[in-house]
């Protein structure tokens, strides 16, 4: 596999580590982490840190029963448990990432020649979208605006934004206000993984992803 | 420490504990290391390792989920379901790899994201964590996990103060990094330059101390 060159800041790495990330950048992260040795080693240190400054935080009493409730516990038979196989799931003939494959996915969606949009289950009520996006070879998206943040993780082929090539792995944020037209690069179709929040702001065909998302 | 109290190398049959003893009387022995206690529950099911950890642990998993805003009472009982976890997958910890108190850490920020997501979705039944394991530590570092650790909490306390306090609060509050950098009055960049140095230093001093 090619290097990567684009990788989440260390503030979202210690987001996803802390666990302070919402459901669907935490996504996109595992996504990228799924192919990025040198990002698991950085989540496995914050996750270290989080280990050291447990060990060393104040403690605060637990009830005076919870001993006893946790004793009696262990002793009752482990409640059934949805099984946690690995599932494999492919949407477009692409094999998804393992944190994508456990979600519902909702129908593909057509968007325009070649374009079409899943929807991920996620927590909608914490204002994020999270979705999976198709773009075929040749094809520019319009220039358009973000009112919120995004979080990218290119899944299949590969596109340029700024200059700057995002292949499969890679890994890409945009804040609030940032406007951009991203093309997709290369003889492939690409697929996204995309979580964002607030909205697009844009006309013509982006408004028909908006309209389909309702972001 | 009571006789009853000792931690027990080889009992083979379970050990029978007084439920009527509380956490604090297993809050003793901070200095002994939990992973045995740990691996004396995955291969001997035994009771008594099981209360020394949920004296060491439970509260400071609660202390822990208080800071990143949960309710007393969720708080009490995710500590509660996250030592019942360490008692479950007691077999897949692996001493080598994690110390015990990070793979704590992980099983309780799972619990703790699941909790959310059951919130806001009571049907969802997904209880297993989607976050990835914890890394394990690279196998030829030659340090073990739990000495790497002891490094680790020793070289956190010497950060300059203002990148210790963007370090815990990435973790102890439930809160965007640009909360954080309005809580402290300076810019979001100043927060992400202060977070990189931190773990650019850590890093550095566990590596030279290999």
């Amino acid at each position: 596999m090619s290097r990567l060159r684009h990788h989440p800041t260390e503030v979202v790495l210690a987001g996803y580590a802390s666990g302070a990330l919402a459901d669907g950048p935490s996504l996109t992260v595992s996504a990228h982490l799924d192919l990025c040795p040198a990002c698991r080693s950085r989540v496995a240190l914050f996750e270290q840190v989080g280990g050291a400054l447990l060990a060393d935080v104040e403690q605060v009493d637990m009830a005076d029963d919870a001993l006893a409730r946790a004793l009696a516990g262990i002793e009752r038979p482990q409640p059934a448990r949805r099984a946690s196989t690995p599932v494999s799931k492919s949407i477009g003939g692409l094999a998804l990432p393992s944190a994508v494959a456990r979600r519902e996915i909702g129908a593909r969606r057509w968007v325009g020649p070649g374009i079409w949009v899943a929807p991920i289950k996620s927590n909608a009520a914490d204002g994020w979208r999270t979705y999976l996006m198709r773009v075929p070879q040749g094809v520019a998206m319009p220039h358009h605006g973000h009112h919120g943040p995004e979080f990218t993780t290119v899944l299949q082929g590969a596109f340029v934004d700024d200059n700057s090539v995002f292949a499969a792995g890679d890994f890409g944020e945009s804040g609030e206000g940032l406007e951009h037209a991203p093309s997709v690069h290369g003889d492939s179709a690409c697929i996204c993984l995309i979580s964002g929040q607030g909205g697009i702001k844009t006309s013509g065909l982006m408004s028909l992803v908006k309209s389909f998302l309702r972001v | 420490m009571p006789q009853a109290l000792r931690p027990v190398a080889s009992a083979s049959p379970p050990l029978w504990i007084d439920p009527m003893k509380t956490v604090a009387e297993f809050q003793a022995n901070e200095r002994a290391d939990p992973s045995a206690w740990i691996v004396a529950i995955a291969t001997k099911q035994c009771r008594e390792s099981f209360a020394l950890l949920f004296g060491r642990f439970a509260p400071r998993v609660k202390s822990y989920l208080l800071k990143l805003g949960a309710k007393p009472e969720l708080a009490e009982e995710l500590a509660q379901e996250t030592l019942l976890a360490v008692w479950r997958k007691a077999a897949y910890f692996d001493p080598s790899r994690a110390s015990a108190s990070t793979w704590i850490f992980t099983i309780a920020r799972n619990l703790r994201i699941d909790a959310i997501r059951r919130e806001r979705h009571p049907d969802d039944l997904i209880d297993e964590p989607e976050l990835l394991p914890a890394e394990e530590t690279r196998p030829d570092d030659a340090l073990s996990a739990g000495e790497r650790e002891q490094k680790l909490r020793t070289a956190l306390k010497t950060l300059p103060p203002d990148q210790a306090e963007v370090v815990r609060l990435s973790f102890f509050h439930d809160k965007a990094h640009a909360e954080i950098s309005q809580n402290l009055g300076v810019p979001l960049g100043t927060v992400k330059s202060r977070l990189r140095l931190a773990m650019v230093r850590l890093r550095a001093q566990l590596e030279d101390l290999l």
